[in-house]
Parts: C-alpha cells; sequence; structure tokens
C-alpha cells in the first residue's frame, strides 16, 4: 500500500497569476486560507472528515458515528447541553470577576453596582445565574437518560462513576456560588447547607460520638474544631468564607471538574461512542466488555488514507494498485499458499461468471502451477 | 383562599423557582416519552434504535444538530436574562433569620429529611450513601438486556426502583420544599397563606411507646431497656424481613429469574439489600410520622434514628 502515502501536495505554490480565479477561488485555494485550513473546501467524504480531523475542538468526535447516536428523541442531547451552560458559566462568570470583590465590604455593593450601574451587568449576571441553574437540571436529566437507555452497562460502568462524581461537584459550585451575592438569601441558604457539617459523626462538634472522639484526637467536638469549622474558615459564616467559597468556585472546583470532563469524554471515544443495541454479531460478545470496545488505530488511519487516496487518485487507480499489491503479496508468500490464493480467485471467477463447474479440480490445480510458473519468471525482474 | 393562591402564585413567578417548574415540566415530558419509546421497543422483536446502527459523517450530521441547539439554548438563555432578574434581597445580616430559611432548591430534598430524621443522617449519612449507591449501581446491574435502547419489561426492577428513587424521592420532595414549606417548615396547601404564627400541635412520641410505656429516660434518667429492645428488634426485624421480601418475592418476580439472588452473589446481593432497604426507611418514616406520630424509632443518648 505504499502508493497511498504518497499523496501531492495540495497546496498551491505562491505566484502572481494575473487573477484568472474567480473571487471564491482566490479565497479558498489562497495561502490565508490554506494555511489556516488544510484542506480544501469542495463538498466529498474526505473533506468531511478532514474537517473532524483538523480540528483541535471537533476531533473530540470521531467522524463518523451510528444513526442513532445523532437521534435527539434517543440521547436528549442533554449531555452535551451541560457542557455548552458550563462554558457558559464559565465565560459569563469570568466577566463578573471583573467587578465582583470577595470581601464582606464590598460584595454586596458590588452586586447592586452590577445590577444597576455596569453596562450589560445585569444581563451577565442574570444570565450566571439561569445558565447555572439549567446545568444543575440538565446534569440530573442527563444521568436520567443515561439510566433510562442502560448506558451504564459494560463497558461504560467507570464513566457513570466519573459522572456521579461530575454531578457532586455540579452541585458543589452552585453551593459554593450562591453565598457570593452576600445577600440574605445567600447567607441563611448557606447556614443551612453547612449547618449539616456539625452534625458529622465523629467530626462535627454536634454529630454523634464527637466528644469521645474529640477526647481521643482533640478535634472533632468544638465548634472551633471541628469539619464545619474547616469548611467555614471560622464558628458562623462570615467573610473567611466568602473568600473561601470565592476560590473554590472560581479557582479549585472549576479546575476539577475540567478534568474529570476531560475523562469523561475520553471515556465516551474509548467505549465505542453513544450507546446502542449491540450490533448482529456483537451480541455473542454482549457480556465480553473487551471487545466492545473501539479501537482507534484500526478505524481511523486507514478510512481516512483510503478515502484520501480514492479521491485524489481516482477509484479506478485504486483497484489498480490494490491489485497490484495483492499480486505482490502472492508472490512473496510459498508456493502452497499462492497456490491456495489462485485456485480461490478462480473459484471466486468460477461463481461469478455462472457456476461453471465442468472444470475438475485437478485441472485448476495444474493451471495454476503453470501460472505460478510465470510468476516465478517475473520475479527475476524484481 | 384567595390571599393564599395569591401567595401561591406569588412562589411559581419568583425568579429563582422559575427554573424548578420548568424542572418539572422537562421531568414529566421526557418520563412520558421515554416510556412511550420502551412500551414501543417491548412490543417489537428488536430495538426501534437497533435498525439505526448504519454511520453517518459526523459532519455534518452531528455538528449541525450541535449548532443548532447551541443557538437554541443561548437565546432561550439570552431571552431568559433580559426578561428576568436574578434576585437581590437585603444585605447578609446575621442578626435576623428569615423564615423560612430554605437551602438551594437542589438540597431541598435533603432539608426536607430533617423533618424525619436527626441532621447527621439526614445531612451526612443519606447523601453519602446516595453518592455511594449511585456509583454502585454498575457493578451491581448483571442484567445485560436494555444496553443502549429504552425498555421496561427487560428491566423491571432496576426502572422501577430508579423511577421511584428518583421522581418521588428527589424531584418530588424538591417541588414540596419549594412550594408547599412555609415559615417554620410548616406544611401549607397551595390555597393557604403562610401564617408565621401557625400553631402545630408537636405531640410527637418514639416507636416504642406504642407497644406500652417504653419511655427513651426513664424518669431518674437512665436509659430504658424496654425502649432500647423494642427499637433495635424492630430495626433488625426490619432489615431481615425486608431482606426475604426482596429475595423471595420483589427481585425474583420483577426479573422473571428465580435464580437471580444466586446469579448476584452474596457481595452484590448484599449491596442491593442494603441500599434498598436502608433507601426505603425514608418513605416508611414519612408514613410513620404522618400516620402516627412516630418521631424516633430508637432514642439513645448519643444517636436517634
Amino acid at each position: 500500500m505504499s502508493d497511498i502515502i504518497k499523496v501531492p501536495n495540495k497546496r498551491q505554490v505562491v505566484k502572481a497569476d494575473g487573477g484568472k480565479k474567480d473571487l471564491a477561488q482566490q479565497f479558498y485555494e489562497g495561502q490565508i486560507y490554506t494555511s489556516i485550513f488544510r484542506h480544501d473546501y469542495k463538498d466529498n467524504k474526505r473533506n468531511r472528515a478532514l474537517q473532524i480531523v483538523n480540528n483541535v475542538f471537533l476531533h473530540l468526535h470521531p467522524t463518523r458515528v451510528s444513526r442513532h447516536a445523532i437521534d435527539v428523541g434517543y440521547t436528549w442531547g442533554m449531555g452535551g447541553i451541560t457542557l455548552l451552560l458550563f462554558i457558559v458559566t464559565a465565560v459569563t462568570g469570568i466577566l463578573l470577576m471583573f467587578y465582583y470583590r470577595p470581601t464582606s465590604e464590598y460584595a454586596y455593593n458590588d452586586m447592586k453596582q452590577l445590577m444597576h450601574d455596569v453596562p450589560f451587568g445585569a444581563f451577565i449576571r442574570n444570565m450566571h445565574r439561569w445558565a447555572a441553574h439549567s446545568m444543575v437540571i440538565c446534569v440530573m436529566l442527563h444521568m436520567y437518560r443515561v439510566f433510562l437507555t442502560g448506558s451504564y452497562k459494560p463497558p461504560r460502568e467507570f464513566n457513570w462513576v466519573i459522572g456521579v462524581n461530575l454531578l457532586v461537584l455540579t452541585l458543589a459550585l452552585s453551593f459554593t456560588g450562591y453565598l457570593l451575592p452576600w445577600d440574605q438569601l445567600a447567607i441563611w441558604a448557606i447556614t443551612v447547607g453547612s449547618n449539616m457539617a456539625r452534625a458529622v459523626p465523629f467530626l462535627g462538634h454536634a454529630g454523634p460520638f464527637a466528644p469521645e472522639f474529640h477526647q481521643l484526637v482533640g478535634f472533632g467536638g468544638a465548634p472551633d474544631a471541628d469539619v464545619r469549622f474547616i469548611l467555614l474558615g471560622g464558628t458562623e459564616v462570615g467573610a473567611p468564607t466568602l473568600l473561601r467559597f470565592y476560590v473554590l468556585h472560581t479557582v479549585f472546583l472549576p479546575i476539577v471538574t475540567a478534568v474529570l470532563l476531560a475523562v469523561h469524554f475520553w471515556r465516551i471515544r474509548k467505549d465505542g461512542g453513544i450507546s446502542g443495541p449491540p450490533m448482529i454479531e456483537f451480541h455473542k460478545a454482549v457480556t465480553d466488555a473487551s471487545k466492545l470496545k473501539v479501537s482507534v488505530v484500526d478505524h481511523l488511519p486507514k478510512y481516512e488514507y483510503v478515502e484520501g487516496f480514492k479521491q485524489t487518485e481516482g477509484e479506478q487507480n485504486f483497484k489498480e494498485v490494490v491489485k497490484k499489491d495483492l499480486d505482490t503479496l502472492k508472490q512473496k508468500t510459498s508456493t502452497k499458499l499462492s497456490n491456495l490464493i489462485n485456485a480461490i480467485d478462480q473459484a471466486a471467477e468460477q461463481n461469478i461468471k455462472g457456476g461453471d463447474d465442468s472444470h475438475s479440480h485437478d485441472d485448476h490445480h495444474d493451471n495454476s502451477n503453470d501460472h505460478n510458473k510465470n510468476h516465478n519468471n517475473n520475479n527475476d525482474h524484481h | 383562599m384567595q390571599e393564599g393562591l395569591k401567595n401561591f402564585w406569588h412562589l411559581v413567578s419568583l425568579p429563582d423557582n422559575v427554573p424548578i417548574i420548568g424542572m418539572l415540566g422537562l421531568v414529566i415530558f421526557y418520563t412520558w416519552q421515554s416510556m412511550r419509546k420502551a412500551i414501543r421497543n417491548d412490543r417489537l422483536a428488536a430495538p426501534i434504535e437497533a435498525s439505526m446502527t448504519d454511520r453517518v459523517q459526523v459532519w455534518p450530521y452531528l455538528v449541525r444538530i450541535e449548532f443548532l441547539t447551541s443557538v437554541v439554548v443561548i437565546l432561550i438563555l439570552t431571552v431568559w436574562s433580559v426578561g428576568i432578574d436574578a434576585p437581590l434581597e437585603e444585605p447578609a445580616n446575621p442578626g435576623r433569620t428569615p423564615n423560612p430559611s430554605k437551602a438551594p432548591w437542589y438540597f431541598l430534598g435533603l432539608q426536607e429529611m430533617l423533618v424525619y430524621f436527626d441532621p447527621w443522617l439526614a445531612g451526612i449519612v443519606f447523601p453519602f450513601l446516595i453518592q455511594a449507591g449511585l456509583m454502585a449501581i454498575p457493578y451491581v446491574d448483571i442484567n445485560p438486556k436494555g444496553n443502549g435502547y429504552y425498555t421496561w419489561k427487560e428491566r423491571r426492577f432496576a426502572i422501577g426502583f430508579f423511577l421511584f428513587g428518583f421522581l418521588i424521592l428527589w424531584v418530588f420532595l424538591i417541588v414540596l420544599g419549594t412550594l408547599l414549606r412555609g415559615p417554620g417548615w410548616n406544611f401549607f396547601f397551595p390555597w393557604e397563606e403562610w401564617d408565621a404564627h401557625k400553631v402545630v400541635a408537636a405531640n410527637s412520641r418514639d416507636w416504642p411507646e406504642l407497644f406500652g410505656k417504653f419511655p427513651a429516660k426513664n424518669v431518674d434518667g437512665s436509659m430504658n431497656i424496654g425502649h432500647v429492645a423494642i427499637g433495635l428488634l424492630s430495626i433488625v426485624g426490619y432489615y431481615v424481613a425486608g431482606d426475604i421480601l426482596l429475595r423471595k418475592v420483589v427481585l425474583p418476580r420483577t426479573t422473571k429469574d428465580k435464580d437471580i439472588v444466586k446469579k448476584l452473589g452474596p457481595l452484590r446481593y448484599g449491596t442491593v439489600s442494603f441500599f434498598v432497604l436502608t433507601c426505603m426507611t425514608m418513605p416508611i418514616k414519612i408514613i410513620l410520622r404522618l400516620t402516627l406520630d412516630v418521631k424516633y424509632v430508637l432514642s439513645t443518648p448519643w444517636i436517634n434514628f
């Protein structure tokens, strides 16, 4: 298959040609376009594949997916929508960071300024809050859909575990962000939520067996030495809590979420893409997880190279090259194997011609021996 | 009644509650749609999705769906953000507690649990068990069917239990906590006005007291042996009886497989049994509280169940 690799360079040499091409051609074949996109604009199978493979964002996807993977009635699209909402909250959040200061003196007034003075401040803040609420809802709907379609079953078990952790991270992101406006709603909701922390067994000062544990290790039984104190940075929700939650909300939790998202998407590809009913021959392997995984190496380069070669050299040329390579292969294998291959070829040809089996097997054998001698002669030339 | 309904409408139209109403609508729609597909798939020989296994190119067939969806979602968000302002109430004042004081809406299910269980159970143990139970699902579900299509008949137990846990114990409790819980976390019907001074008789008793004179503490302050005995026996008895019910009736009948427990093996079955039975203590406790005014099943100086 060595001929396939020699694809001629499609990039035009820069030369002044007096404008013989029309405007569209000049644009799509010009240096700027071809330097960015590295493939031309014609609509063919190869370019459609390259649009995905050559793009750092899009090559999250494979070049082809099965038809049920694009069925929104099956997938609901909630996973993708959740990712979109995560990006929207991140972008609007970063914009809000230009005006918001996480201290008890400034937080509330900065929010007031954002809502009333800053141009589009109310719009960005509203979008941040509604995208955040919607993200929590979409994460739950995504979990709902994955469960109802059994898409956590082998080989996708671990991806479900990652997903549950992403759910908890989403709730934590929402919880830490809830405090930041520093109004009555925020501070009391977080007080109610974090009061749970004082009831942790052993480690919370109002939890079961905390006094005994405190006597043992010196931690857990006092309001200023328990897990709630660590969470809040104090015995009540106050200025340290605000700063702490701000760092968690804007830096730490988004980074952890992004890392887990990367693993989540990686596992989708590795486990075979969007789940679907097993294909007929895979019914037997439905409990053998390793057989259901998709090997990228087997699928990606071969398809792309074959399609690419067909595109540039033409379908007929492709068949001739394949035939030439197969012939070379036949010569290089042993005599017995070549005879076998020839026999199979001739039997196939007989079948195609109309099932004429007047020739006996011995006849075939003799014919193939002659054939082989010819080939051996050809060998000398190589 | 007028005032109450006006109050209810005010609640429903609060900016922060609008997503919850939206979530309710979406959950109802998707439940109906997935069950419709499941029933249709169950009637056919092969699920509908199995007829769609040929491959199509991502560009354009998938990316155009993604593009249109992004445009629509951002459009909805834009209109929503221009139209409805996010809430900003009075500045934080540690000296004044609003009544009711509610956690963010996604934790309202847990806050509702605080009515029936102590904080360490409702706020720490249950969330931890929910997370652990969710993570355990793929490892205890040995049913190879239903992988990649909607069904009901082939996964009766799994889908039934999940629907109960998600729709009733999660979504319904969020809606309850948002719309039907008022000052003092008292229950108010939609047409009732929120009365901060509503008087509710607090005449709850403990489970062992239903069987005789077994208070949690004796008159002299010491622990009542009978109380502890009845409480412990009840809890152990619940798990034993529940396990027998699960093992002999529920699992074999819903999975239509007599040997399902043996196939699961002790580790998997033990996990399923523990999580299912512990999860069911929630609705059982709620029913006991609402009908018999039972506060604790077992009350000790250290922990109360």
